[in-house]
């Protein structure tokens, strides 16, 4: 699935675009939920999605995951537009 | 006073000024037109009024006869009568088109004017009735508009903090959890960059004479192979950071002490991603998460201490097991170390790994008081003699319970004598149901075995032995745990820990 494909999505949409204007931020998954409104399931299965993409970057512990916004910026260059779009 | 005034949703057509309009209307009885101008620099784009003159005003007459619209254009204009309006903050009337009357009234925050709402189109004469109305309304959407503003700019000011917030406890839960300190600092380090948005994140320690911080880990996200040198506590820029415990920035650096009651260390970052300057946004950031990270390095050093103190505990009951039961060939240290390194390519966390070298050291534990003759016995126990190394070995085994470091490896030690095909003992476990250190040990336990002299049997050479376990594999071994091992023979691992570590 490419960029244009996930973006369809509204729920990829709003993940993506909170982690675009909040690039600094590291949520876990239950934070990610509170932040756009979403149902919890459907929030990891998309967020799952983003990450195998390599939009988001997993950092993992024994107890939590979090998740934040890649550093490749050619990745990011290609969000902003199909985001602006 | 300088406030960003919301002005775009005055402008929209449910706003405040419009729900009034209504009212307004209902009360002139007539259609008027509203338009919003907003004053910047206390003045007001005369260009902005013609346009929203042109384009906004639901008054046919105006838009259709462009005269009518310059004649608006033309009264407002003459006196600059804007301009008085904006200065002395009060109401003013002037003459729209076929003799209707314009108003322009001031909307303003402690005395002074930041919009003017302009009414033109009014049938009615502007009377004291009229004008007194005009004067309540005006207080009222000033006020309002004031207070929308004042929310939108607090949303803007408390989201981010709230988002940062967020984000400053999720470090929080990642790195309090991660004892180990090998795992914690790179971990501390990849967070660094991912909140920050760096490209570079050292931490160094300072050693024990603390004259030096020595690095630990270095991320770079453009170089894989990034080094960073030792250096002087209080020589440079980051040495001196130690020595005074203060921040140090510049435009592509950022450098922290870590402390508890003194200094740990030190946390520096370098080049923000994207070529932008760090700025003081970023080292208040910094400065939360350089405070967490000093707390978990802490605790992670108290684990380690503790860790090392019952590791020398747990060698030194080995050592005492030892004397009471000799190892048939490999000294204890040889044992544990093949048994790490078949742990180790089996995939296992260093949580598992710890468990795995207890256990092996510990391996003696089970035969504890068991007697010499049931022990050494060349040929099969009986019934009786069985049952009571399978009840004894467990009992033993529960000894160490109460050791809570030594729990992990319980689970390991009880079951390192059950059989892949669950012919084994004491629970005739079988396959994936034997804990994977369990089935590491049999394998290694057995290679040992195999290669000791024994009263009743002369040993085999190490290749015979590591023949007969393949042969094994199935039955009384996990044939990964097999492969993994023939591996490491093939690499001469095996061969060489056995060479060192003769018993």
């Amino acid at each position: 699935m490419n960029i244009k494909e996930l973006l369809k999505s509204e729920l990829h949409y709003k993940i993506l675009k909170f982690f675009k204007e909040n690039p600094s931020s590291l949520e876990t998954i239950k934070g990610i939920t509170s932040w756009i409104g979403e149902n919890k399931h459907k929030v990891k299965e998309a967020v799952d999605e983003i990450e195998k993409h390599n939009f988001l970057i997993k950092h993992e512990s024994d107890d939590v995951t979090g998740y934040g916004l890649t550093y490749d910026e050619k990745l990011i260059k290609k969000l902003d537009k199909y985001l602006k779009k | 006073m300088n406030k960003n005034y919301n002005l775009e949703s005055i402008s929209n057509k449910d706003s405040l000024i419009f729900k009034y309009k209504k009212v307004f209307n209902d009360f002139l009885g007539s259609k008027t037109c509203w338009f919003f101008l907003p004053v910047i620099d206390e003045s007001i784009d005369i260009n902005l009024l013609k346009e929203k003159l042109k384009c906004e005003c639901e008054c046919n007459i105006v838009k259709e006869k462009e005269r009518n619209y310059l004649k608006c254009i033309k009264d407002i204009e003459r006196d600059n009568l804007l301009n008085s309006v904006i200065k002395d903050n009060k109401i003013v009337s002037f003459k729209c088109h076929a003799d209707r009357n314009g108003i322009c009234i001031p909307l303003s925050d402690q005395g002074r004017v930041y919009g003017v709402v302009i009414i033109c189109n009014i049938l009615s004469s502007l009377d004291k009735k009229i004008l007194s109305f005009i004067n309540v309304l005006k207080e009222i959407i000033s006020d309002l508009i004031v207070k929308e503003a004042e929310l939108k700019k607090l949303k803007e000011t408390l989201h981010p903090r709230a988002i940062a917030l967020s984000t400053i406890h999720t470090v929080h839960r990642i790195i309090g959890s991660t004892l180990e300190l090998g795992e914690l600092l790179p971990k501390i380090a990849r967070l660094c960059i991912q909140i920050i948005r760096a490209n570079r994140c050292t931490i160094s320690l300072a050693d024990e004479n603390e004259k030096y911080l020595v690095p630990y880990v270095t991320i770079d996200l453009r170089d894989c192979e990034a080094k960073s040198r030792k250096i002087n506590i209080g020589k440079g820029n980051i040495g001196k950071v130690a020595e005074d415990t203060q921040i140090y920035k510049s435009k592509n650096c950022v450098s922290l002490p870590l402390l508890n009651d003194k200094v740990v260390g030190v946390l520096t970052v370098w080049d923000k991603q994207g070529g932008a300057n760090f700025d003081i946004y970023d080292v208040e950031i910094l400065a939360v998460f350089a405070e967490q990270a000093s707390v978990a390095i802490k605790n992670a050093e108290l684990y380690e201490e503790q860790k090392k103190m019952i590791v020398e505990s747990v060698n030194s009951l080995s050592a005492l097991l030892s004397v009471q039961i000799p190892s048939p060939y490999l000294h204890n240290v040889g044992f544990v170390e093949i048994v790490e390194a078949v742990g180790y390519k089996s995939g296992l966390n260093q949580s598992e790994l710890n468990a795995l070298r207890y256990a092996s050291m510990l391996r003696n534990v089970a035969r504890v008081g068991i007697p010499g003759e049931i022990l050494l016995k060349p040929d099969e126990l009986t019934k009786g003699e069985y049952e009571l190394v399978k009840q004894h070995s467990r009992e033993m085994v529960e000894l160490i319970r109460p050791l809570e470091i030594l729990k992990p490896a319980i689970p390991i030690l009880i079951h390192h004598r059950e059989k892949y095909d669950g012919s084994g003992y004491p629970s005739g476990l079988k396959e994936q149901d034997i804990p994977l250190g369990a089935r590491i040990m049999s394998v290694v336990e057995a290679f040992e075995a195999m290669i000791a002299d024994r009263p009743y049997k002369k040993s085999m050479t190490i290749s015979q032995a590591v023949k007969e376990i393949k042969k094994n594999k199935g039955t009384q071994f996990d044939p990964k745990i097999v492969k993994i091992f023939l591996e490491l023979f093939n690499k001469g691992v095996i061969e060489n820990i056995v060479k060192s570590h003769r018993g």
